[in-house]
């Protein structure tokens, strides 16, 4: 059965198709070109990153149970960041990175912490007893 | 009165709080407090009471209404005893500090709220 008329013009359905496709092509463009948009952007910012990274002449600045530290690294585990302190903070203080706007996130010893200035920490008794009743 | 970094704590993580004294007991209330999944509800109003001397003293338990409960009727220890403060009835959580785990001058109801939050984890089922 053809699905043209009988003097050869496109149906009804065949525009319609047509149309389906034209339209799916450009939403798939879009598409790529945000991804593209999207991707630019992320390398700029690892770029900017990177470069801020490797021309830092100067120590970042935390703060740790609101003492200031100066440290030199980009990145610290939290491991590292106990030792900060003298005396370290022991296992018996769990240690968090304060979150403007959220939740405080409570940092494990072998995570990774990305340093930048005024970045602070604080810790807290890591457990409290329950009573008798 | 509260610290000043307590003040801007609650300002900043506690929306709503009120603090109040009775009996010369500061008490903190944060209404609507999240829970961690695990619980009855998802929220239940929290209610901290300062003794006097508090930052030097520590604080000692805490105080939910309506009470909180696991999901799978597990009993959470030191939970049942209620008592009544703010004219209300509140589900006692008793918990204690031993002498020296609270560090007069670093700890602060930040790390208070920290604490709380860490033994409602471990509180809920499947906490360690």
């Amino acid at each position: 059965m053809t699905e043209h008329d009988e003097a050869g013009a496109p149906t009804k359905r065949e525009k319609e198709l047509k149309a389906f496709r034209e339209r799916q092509m450009r939403e798939l463009r879009e598409f790529e070109q945000r991804q593209k948009q999207e991707l630019e952007e992320f390398e700029r910012q690892e770029l900017e990153e990177l470069k801020e990274f490797e021309e830092r002449q100067h120590p970042y600045e935390i703060k740790i149970d609101r003492t200031e530290f100066k440290v030199t690294e980009h990145f610290l585990t939290g491991a590292q960041l106990r030792a900060l302190p003298n005396p370290p903070i022991g296992p018996e203080r769990d240690l968090f990175e304060v979150v403007p706007g959220g939740s405080d996130e409570k940092i494990a010893d072998t995570q990774k912490v990305k340093m930048r200035d005024g970045l602070r920490f604080f810790t807290a008794p890591a457990q409290i007893n329950p009573g008798l009743l | 009165m509260l610290p000043s970094h307590d003040i801007e704590y609650l300002n900043a993580k506690a929306p709503g709080h009120q603090v109040t004294t009775e009996g010369g007991v500061i008490c903190v209330l944060v209404p609507s407090y999240p829970l961690p999944k695990g619980f009855d509800r998802g929220a239940s109003d929290l209610l901290i009471r300062l003794a006097p001397g508090y930052p030097d003293v520590p604080p000692d338990m805490w105080w939910f209404d309506p009470p909180v409960c696991r999901t799978d009727g597990v009993v959470i220890p030191a939970t049942e005893a209620r008592e009544g403060h703010l004219g209300r009835q509140w589900q006692r959580w008793s918990r204690h500090f031993t002498a020296g785990q609270w560090r007069s001058g670093i700890d602060s109801l930040q790390s208070y709220f920290a604490l709380i939050r860490n033994e409602l984890l471990k509180a809920a089922p499947g906490g360690s």
